[in-house]
């Protein structure tokens, strides 16, 4: 009650103005999902219209929409479960034993996000041709477990710091083993954190475009390449492209919405510093 | 016991290392090799050339274009964003009816894929169409090209890269903000100080740490910018939305100039170290 009594109307007012300006993109997609393809491209645009349901028949049940979303379920699943997996390790060596080298492990590990993917096309496309991963969805997991790996090391490792040493120091004159250690103290210390990391490697990869649009053709090619195929040689759909939009967003947002408070606190607890 | 105990954090290292080696490391370097390399028109073989590359990029007036707009894109979209960050966090960390629904959307643009977020802003922004232009059009205003005229088309870009980027940056802000412990700011109000006063003198100050870490990985998430230039202008028109990483990928793939290309990206790189230690170092030096 003392923290409203400070706001002012002028400023409640601006929160509800921005918030509906920064959705006002989306909105428009969703209504355009609703519209028939000539309402789409009337001019000055529609507002108010008859609203149709035909092109989320087209866009779900007529194409291969929902094999894309099978595939993008596994890479996504599949990638964070290995980014995690061999990111937390990582993070806890980092974080517990503690060298010279530790710290370089630990630029490199960043400095690898700060690389382009456009940088890394060229001879990623040889390895994955050689290797026979290209179109398939195992690649797509280790591409996207190595591109969420550093994210996963850097909040795991600061989560980890995090842990007060003396609570280590007692369990282990207790004579607690390193995976007991880890499986029963640090662990629940660190859940929102983790629970934080999980969520936004899961975001990066559902979203991914570029390595998605060089790497898969059709077998492993997950939604986010497949919106953009509804274009023919007579133009765009704008109305079926949103529906196909609007449908592969709607996962995200459903999951934003469950989760943004865990992430705030998860980032609360020491990602930035 | 002394030696197993040393060999365990290079076991939990190793296989997180290896991934990252095979995956990112060995194809950077892959790439830096190759800015040495051109195909002869001769043999169609490739030939060590040295910095014949460099040599040919450092002469080309559209790399150097490209590097001008993107000077000129970094030094307004940096700014902006902060800026526009750091109140969208103020306003986020209020407690007002309703909050509870705008944290939930204003997240949104983060978690849309950037191909959706491609085809929302040229829904809004089309020449013909557009919703933007409709509503300039009711207002007795011509429509606009944007994304189809070299004077509006890298501003669009500024305004649909920030659409994604400000939302991002806010969280960690939001973040700083929650950690800031409410007796201080109490206290301030207690000794007198104003909400500006209070905002200047102990939020900001205590934001730093947050705000350092903002401003690097923002300059560099700009500066290597490019799937809303791919999905929307193609670099275009004539080359006003042409920035440096869209500009590898030009020539690259569309002219296969994988030499150009490494040499390009070899140099950007090496920019965006120089940035990123320029900016430590000073945010560093002032602590």
């Amino acid at each position: 009650m003392t923290q409203r009594s400070w706001v002012s109307p002028g400023l409640t007012l601006l929160t509800y103005l921005v918030a509906f300006a920064m959705f006002f993109p989306i909105l428009w997609m969703i209504m355009t999902s609703f519209k028939t393809e000539a309402d789409a491209f009337a001019f000055p645009p529609q507002v108010i219209f008859e609203p149709t349901l035909d092109n989320w028949n087209i866009a779900l049940f007529d194409s291969n929409f929902l094999d894309h979303l099978i595939n993008t379920l596994l890479i996504t699943l599949g990638s964070t479960l290995v980014a995690l997996g061999l990111g937390i390790p990582a993070a806890y060596a980092l974080a517990y034993y503690q060298t010279k080298r530790s710290d370089l492990t630990l630029m490199w590990l960043i400095s690898t996000r700060m690389l382009p993917p456009v940088g890394v096309i060229v001879p990623l496309f040889i390895i994955f041709r050689d290797l026979g991963l290209r179109d398939s969805h195992t690649g797509m997991i280790i591409i996207y477990s190595a591109m969420n790996l550093p994210l996963v090391v850097w909040m795991m490792r600061s989560f980890f710091l995090d842990v007060p040493y003396e609570i280590l120091e007692a369990s282990r004159i207790d004579g607690t083993s390193l995976l007991q250690e880890f499986r029963f103290i640090v662990i629940p210390l660190v859940l929102p954190g983790l629970f934080a990391t999980g969520l936004l490697c899961m975001i990066f990869a559902w979203n991914e475009f570029f390595f998605a649009f060089s790497l898969t053709v059709t077998k492993a090619a997950p939604v986010s390449v497949y919106i953009s195929s509804f274009k023919t040689a007579e133009g765009l759909f704008w109305a079926k492209m949103s529906a196909g939009a609007t449908a592969a967003v709607f996962p995200v947002v459903i999951a934003g919405w469950v989760a943004q408070r865990q992430l705030v606190q998860g980032l609360t607890m020491g990602a930035v510093k | 016991m002394r030696s197993k105990q040393q060999i365990i954090p290079y076991l939990l290292l190793t296989p997180a290392l290896v991934l990252l080696l095979v995956f990112n490391l060995l194809p950077t370097i892959a790439t830096l090799v190759e800015s040495t390399f051109v195909m002869s028109l001769r043999s169609g073989e490739r030939v060590f050339a040295g910095f014949a590359n460099f040599e040919r990029i450092f002469k080309d007036p559209i790399f150097w274009k490209s590097l001008q707009v993107t000077v000129v894109f970094s030094l307004v979209v940096n700014p902006l964003q902060i800026a526009l960050s750091l109140g969208l966090s103020i306003l986020i960390n209020q407690r007002l009816p309703g909050i509870g629904i705008f944290r939930s959307i204003y997240l949104l643009p983060v978690a849309v894929s950037l191909n959706v977020t491609a085809i929302v802003w040229r829904l809004l922004l089309d020449k013909n169409t557009g919703m933007v232009n409709g509503i300039l059009y009711q207002l007795g205003i011509e429509r606009q090209p944007f994304l189809h005229s070299t004077e509006q088309a890298l501003w669009s870009i500024i305004l649909i890269a920030s659409w994604i980027g400000v939302p991002l940056w806010s969280l960690f802000i939001l973040a700083g903000l929650q950690n800031i412990p409410p007796p201080v700011l109490e206290a301030a109000k207690i000794d007198g100080a104003n909400a500006w006063q209070s905002f200047t003198k102990v939020t900001l100050p205590l934001l730093r740490r947050v705000l350092a870490f903002v401003l690097v990985a923002d300059t560099v998430a700009n500066f290597l910018l490019f799937a809303p230039i791919i999905l929307t202008t193609q670099g275009g028109p004539q080359l006003s939305t042409n920035l440096i990483l869209y500009e590898t990928y030009r020539r690259g793939f569309l002219y296969g100039d994988l030499g150009a290309s490494a040499a390009m990206l070899s140099v950007m790189l090496l920019i965006v170290f120089v940035i990123v230690g320029v900016e430590l170092y000073v945010l560093r030096g002032s602590d």
